[in-house]
């Protein structure tokens, strides 16, 4: 059955925007952003337990706001915003194949961009193994993708 | 004394949503009450959020928004039968995918009418690797099927199968005023089921408005065929037709 947006919303709601908030820093911005993550899990069918249907918000959120974030050109105001921006600004290593990303999508419903991976890890604080149990990657996976995202935020540190 | 280490934001939240097993429930809040950060300071509590956004308005907001985008939901006629359950019958089915180089005269190919629409079976393997499923490929009943498509210049899409039972499952209903541009993948994986003999699935595309209804209705009536359903001049019809045959 389809997901029932006014039932996740009740439930998951205050935790997307919470999500959007931190990271867009902007209430209106995030409510905008709190709604599309709706719009993009409510046309799934699958049965998800709770906790399940918690994280894949939780990802779809962040990667919604990164999206976001991306088509911004504005000098961030403090090192957590500055990653932030490296971070939606670096190429997505797992994107270089169209048509793998396209099958990784069909397969795994709603995987989780490297961008993702790195935001979670990096400035969310989660470990390897938090990120890959909240993305249903395995740990060494979640290791491999964010290794070559390192080396491009490293290089785009060393251009700023 | 040592830092503790800080309580990533999903995890606070997901311990207010009591969905964290006891013991990492246990160590996040031992980490709260050590003096970890709380992430979810200075943000919108749930009362905030809900006075802001109540949900029935976001639920109509999303549903708004679901349909300016001129995305339908699936809809399926027949909901469980991709579902394998213990009751079915225990012979495995074998599917194979027949190659595609046929004319659309040939029941058991992909028939194509009109330009620059494409169709594809996916499966994914036991090594969790996605593998197109054609040219004998082979799949064994239980794995999983997905679909994709490009219908580069079409603003009206109906994508629809039809299983050796004549059973008729409506996939996906897509009108939009933009043409899709990229590859597009059903939000929906399968698992093939008993229904024998063969799955035809269709893929119908028209930068015209066409009556899609009309078109299930008409291949309900016609039953376990496989192939392509008739449609008005201009629509353009991609059928892939998966044959299966027991091992």
């Amino acid at each position: 059955m389809p997901i029932d947006v006014e039932d996740a919303y009740r439930r998951f709601g205050p935790m997307v925007r919470r999500r959007c908030e931190r990271m867009l820093r902007d209430p209106e911005l995030a409510r905008d952003a709190m709604h599309d993550t709706f719009v993009r899990v409510v046309r799934r069918s699958d049965d998800l337990d709770d906790r399940a249907l918690s994280s894949l918000l939780y990802r779809i959120a962040t990667n919604v706001c990164l999206n976001r974030i991306r088509g911004w050109n504005r000098r961030p105001e403090d090192p957590e915003e500055a990653l932030l921006d490296r971070i939606a600004h670096a190429d997505d290593p797992g994107a270089s194949a169209g048509a793998r990303l396209l099958l990784d999508r069909l397969f795994a419903r709603e995987p989780a961009s490297t961008r993702t991976l790195a935001v979670l890890h990096l400035l969310d604080g989660m470990t390897l193994e938090e990120v890959a149990e909240h993305t249903g990657l395995s740990v060494s996976g979640v290791r491999y993708r964010l290794r070559a995202l390192r080396a491009q935020l490293h290089e785009l540190e060393e251009v700023a | 004394m040592t830092t503790p280490r800080p309580v990533p934001p999903l995890l606070r939240e997901q311990l207010d949503q009591g969905l964290l097993d006891p013991e990492t429930a246990a160590d996040v809040r031992a980490r709260l009450a050590a003096g970890a950060p709380d992430p979810l300071a200075g943000l919108p509590d749930d009362a905030t959020v809900f006075a802001d956004d109540p949900p029935a308005q976001v639920a109509r907001e999303v549903r708004r928004r679901i349909a300016e985008a001129g995305w339908a939901e699936t809809r399926a006629r027949r909901p469980r039968l991709w579902l394998i359950g213990a009751t079915l019958a225990a012979a495995a089915a074998l599917v194979v995918v027949l190659p595609s180089a046929v004319t659309p005269s040939d029941p058991d190919g992909i028939v194509l009418k009109g330009p620059a629409a494409v169709l594809d079976v996916y499966r994914l393997t036991a090594a969790g690797a996605p593998e197109r499923v054609g040219d004998g490929v082979l799949a064994r009943q239980g794995d999983r099927l997905q679909l994709t498509f490009r219908a580069p210049r079409a603003r009206h899409l109906l994508v629809f199968s039809v299983d050796g039972r004549g059973v008729v499952t409506e996939h996906l209903r897509h009108d939009s005023e933009l043409p899709l541009t990229e590859a597009v993948a059903l939000d929906t994986s399968f698992v093939l089921d008993d229904a024998p003999d063969f799955e035809a699935f269709h893929l119908v595309a028209s930068d015209a408005r066409f009556d899609a209804d009309a078109i299930l209705a008409d291949a309900e009536r016609r039953g376990a065929v496989r192939v392509a359903p008739p449609v008005p001049v201009g629509v353009t019809v991609v059928t892939q037709v998966v044959a299966k045959e027991a091992r």
